[in-house]
């Protein structure tokens, strides 16, 4: 069933004083604006008194696994061909609350109407995430937002074409570069004296699979 | 270059109620026009229960396609089928049988079925025809309870041909062919502030293995 209209989207933080003291009313009284009914859109930027403000937003990551399965048995071939195929369970949705600043802040904040959040310093805003394979199931093990590009950035490594047992959850045939990763995504850019650049403006989800490889003799 | 957003829609600044000029403190303020909707699956306080506005699920599927030349393997062709733009469900309200949301702008909130933890379920039927039927419901519901989160069932590492898309290839069961996934999108109780967890419409991208041969 369909509800009321929506009130205007009104503007989300402090409420501004009338400039009257309580009680005092007459016909130059400056209305005092609606509560915010709705956030702003995920990660929305603005100006801090020390730095960068965002407001709340989240990560949602999805992964898909194929099983290889190789045979070297002697069957009087050079090579080990690859027998058997197969898939993990088709994962849903899964959801990561973003930090601030580092992987050790605070956690962002969902309650409406909500703050913003100030981070420490003003210039490019990124949201980081680290993938630890090690830990799955939940294997997106960091997520926060930091301004600037303090966090180093590597992708889980690739896999060498072979037909050998791999597999990254239980470190089988990897190396320490292909069991982690980390990665970052620009929101935008708040800078002093300059107008807001907003890269993001939704949620931020990412889909990836991975190959697990087994070898029998 | 960049270029100024004009509105949305037609700016219809409503009546003060006092003609031009008159001012005193029985003053209405004019209340500007909604220029746009609130984001993704925001959500309030309504009448007896949560309100939600107007979301959707964004859902693509990718198909790895590998050909075995015995029950025994090995692979000896390997294919992809096309790469699939996204499709997109319209949520119906509070169950698989509900009204769709509206996505008109000025848009209304959607009035749920009582208060608590809210949630967007979407199933999946992966060996309808029709490929826009193979999520075949997405709606918005209170409580996650029931039905619960079953994923799609995995695939016994094989040989023999296996497929779950129309028609369907080997024997797939009916866990392999038909599951539920839900996202939390927040949660509304009476006489507490709404917690909003999403506020983005929900992509879900995944891939699938099909077998031949064997």
């Amino acid at each position: 069933m369909k509800s009321d209209e929506l009130a205007p989207p009104h503007f989300p933080e402090n409420i501004p004083g009338t400039r009257f003291p309580e009680g005092h009313v007459y016909g130059a009284n400056k209305t005092a604006e609606p509560p915010l009914q709705h956030r702003p859109h995920p990660f929305a930027l603005s100006y801090g008194e020390n730095g960068a403000k965002i407001a709340y937003g989240q990560f949602t990551w999805h992964v898909s696994v194929f099983d290889l399965l190789f045979n070297n048995s002697d069957d009087g071939l050079d090579d080990t061909p690859l027998e058997r195929a197969g898939q993990d369970a088709i994962d849903g949705v899964n959801v990561v609350v973003p930090r601030l600043d580092d992987y050790t802040g605070d956690l962002m904040d969902r309650d409406i109407p909500n703050v913003y959040h100030e981070l420490d310093g003003y210039g490019d805003v990124y949201l980081v995430w680290r993938l630890e394979f090690a830990e799955a199931p939940d294997i997106v093990t960091q997520c926060y937002v930091e301004v600037g590009t303090g966090t180093t950035i590597a992708e889980a490594a690739g896999v060498t074409v072979d037909a050998t047992t791999y597999n990254r959850f239980d470190g089988s045939g990897t190396s320490s570069a292909e069991e982690e990763g980390t990665y970052r995504i620009k929101l935008g850019n708040v800078t002093e004296d300059a107008l807001v650049t907003q890269d993001i403006s939704s949620d931020v989800h990412w889909s990836f699979f991975l190959m697990e490889r087994e070898l029998t003799a | 270059m960049p270029v100024e957003i004009t509105p949305a829609g037609p700016e219809n600044i409503p009546d003060t109620g006092f003609p031009e000029g008159h001012v005193s403190a029985a003053n209405n303020p004019a209340e500007p026009p909604l220029q746009h909707r609130p984001h993704a699956f925001a959500l309030m306080h309504g009448d007896g229960g949560a309100k939600v506005a107007y979301g959707q699920l964004a859902w693509r599927i990718d198909v790895l396609q590998l050909s075995f030349a015995t029950a025994s393997g090995p692979v000896d062709e390997a294919g992809q089928l096309a790469i699939a733009a996204f499709n997109i469900k319209i949520p119906t309200i509070d169950s698989s049988t509900g009204e769709p949301m509206d996505r008109t702008a000025p848009n209304t909130y959607n009035q749920l079925d009582g208060y608590g933890d809210v949630y967007l379920y979407w199933e999946t039927s992966l060996s309808e025809e029709e490929l826009e039927d193979r999520v075949d419901a997405c709606w918005v519901q209170v409580g996650g309870s029931s039905p619960a989160e079953d994923e799609l069932d995995a695939v016994t590492t094989a040989a023999g041909a296996f497929g779950r898309f129309y028609p369907t290839t080997g024997s797939p069961s009916t866990a392999q062919l038909e599951g539920t996934y839900r996202v939390k999108l927040g949660t509304v109780n009476e006489d507490e502030l709404v917690k909003q967890d999403h506020a983005s419409d929900v992509y879900w991208s995944t891939v699938l293995l099909e077998r031949y041969g064997g």
